[in-house]
């Protein structure tokens, strides 16, 4: 900066101009500093005046403060309350545990344990059923479908009784409540597909029955002080979807999870005859197919 | 320019005025861009030590909060190499659906770190989420080596031996972040919180015992 170059060399007047010039810059920079604060602040206090933007609006559910509210003031008592009314059908207990306000933590660890169990018990009743001479193969093509159909009825069945009951005439209704009271009416399935591991087919129908009928249920019996005062005529149609969504879900785990699963690795059929395979034939039909 | 005793700011780009640096005035970015210089395998090997430094705290776990020097230097090096080895060890055994098992086990280790974590800043944890991503991510690694013992010493172990096998590294994982995760969180909320981890290491240890 000064004509000679170097810093701090020279005689003490030149020191004393060489301080004072580098106190000096130090108060401008703190003064822009400062007015770029004062400046932040200002627009804060009229971004708080405005109404959102159209981004903001659509850019919401992609924050995380926008699920805070569903997080808030949650412990493990309240989550133990919420599993432990989702048994007792009979009672419509679950809307006045906190006052009946929703969290997404059910949801998403209900599904995720939901996965988890029908994928083990899938797998675990397919290995007892195969007789010993047969290679069991893990099947793990039931993870992705699982996760797909859990995540994907997750949303779109509270989806379709929200609209159906606010159509009909519902108040006091909203999406994130039907959304997680239906998570917690799909508790009763997990301890069901540990019972459905045992490849007993008169078991598996048993225990599925009755979490049909425990979640649809403890669905209809919470819903209910709502159908009763704003439906009223057609709450039928409410009943019935539940009732339909429930058994299609558990006639699909039926059908598809629990079925006898041996699977004969060169036609794909899940009926064959049960006939013995030994190491040699294997390789002769490997080689004769190509 | 170059008499100056003091480098200004962004002159670290040019190397041709390193000869002049006085290094007490030096701040830590330009330190760290002269490492361009270095071979690669300085790199490489420095890394590496890092790597092998937090998998030590991984083996040996500790429930004191000592394993803050630990968790300020996140990297996803060494969870982006774990679950490559695991999704291969477990890959190489099955031979329908390697695929689908590569896939899986990818997408569970990282999609459910992210989950677990934003579950765990959701709930009103203090947890960084990359700090958070990088322990679950290197807690696997009990996981991995039962996988790699199953994997290559399949015809010395019977059923029984290998869920106890399996069941030690699933304990062993979790017993690992627990003392990273159950200091963030009040006492009313930790079985909240740490039933996703259980939940998550259990999903992973299974696919060991089945392939």
């Amino acid at each position: 900066m000064s004509s000679n170059g170097s810093a701090l060399k020279g005689s003490a007047p030149d020191l004393a101009k060489q301080l004072l010039a580098q106190k000096l810059a130090q108060q401008i920079v703190n003064q822009i500093v400062s007015d770029d604060v004062i400046d932040d602040k200002i627009e804060e206090e009229e971004n708080q005046n405005k109404e959102p933007t159209c981004c903001q609006m659509f850019c919401a559910p992609f924050t995380l403060k926008y699920y805070q509210p569903f997080f808030n003031d949650l412990t493990t008592k309240v989550i133990a309350q919420k599993l432990w009314a989702s048994f007792f059908p009979f009672k419509a207990t679950f809307f006045e545990i906190q006052d009946g306000k929703a969290d997404l933590y059910g949801p998403i660890w209900i599904y995720a344990t939901l996965v988890f169990a029908v994928a083990a018990a899938g797998n675990i009743s397919g290995y007892l059923a195969t007789p010993s001479n047969i290679a069991f193969h893990y099947n793990f093509d039931f993870i992705p479908t699982a996760s797909s159909l859990l995540f994907g009825i997750a949303f779109l069945v509270p989806f379709a009784i929200y609209m159906v009951m606010k159509m009909l005439g519902g108040r006091h209704l909203h999406l994130t409540s039907v959304i997680c009271i239906y998570a917690y009416a799909q508790t009763c399935i997990i301890p069901v597909c540990i019972v459905c591991s045992i490849p007993n087919p008169q078991l598996q129908w048993g225990a599925l029955i009755y979490a049909m009928i425990n979640s649809s249920l403890f669905l209809i019996v919470n819903y209910w002080g709502e159908l009763e005062k704003n439906i009223q005529a057609k709450k039928h149609i409410v009943i019935w979807l539940i009732a339909g969504c429930q058994v299609v879900l558990l006639l699909l785990f039926k059908m598809y999870f629990f079925l006898y699963v041996y699977t004969n690795p060169y036609t794909g059929s899940r009926f064959d005859q049960l006939t013995k395979i030994d190491h040699n034939e294997h390789f002769f039909l490997h080689h004769n197919k190509h | 320019m170059t008499d100056n005793q003091q480098v200004p700011f962004g002159s670290g780009m040019f190397q041709g005025q390193a000869k002049f640096v006085d290094y007490a005035h030096m701040n830590q970015q330009e330190v760290q861009v002269n490492t361009l210089d270095e071979p690669v395998t300085d790199t490489l090997l420095r890394d590496i030590n890092m790597i092998l430094y937090k998998l030590s705290y991984v083996i040996i776990p500790r429930m004191k909060e000592t394993q803050g020097r630990k968790l300020r230097n996140w990297d996803l090096w060494g969870p982006l190499l774990l679950s490559l080895l695991l999704a291969m060890t477990l890959g190489i055994n099955s031979n329908q659906s390697s695929d689908t098992i590569f896939g899986t086990i990818f997408i569970i280790m990282w999609g459910g770190s992210a989950v677990i974590t934003v579950n765990a800043k959701l709930l009103g944890g203090q947890v960084s989420f990359f700090q958070s991503v990088c322990v679950l991510g290197y807690c696997v690694f009990p996981i991995n080596i039962a996988a790699v013992l199953i994997t290559f010493f399949q015809s010395y172990f019977g059923f029984f031996l290998r869920i106890i096998i399996v069941g030690v590294a699933f304990l062993w994982s979790t017993f690992s972040s627990l003392s990273f995760m159950s200091s963030m969180m009040n006492e009313e909320k930790k079985v909240i919180s740490v039933y996703p981890i259980f939940l998550f290491y259990m999903f992973l240890s299974w696919f060991c015992i089945f392939i």
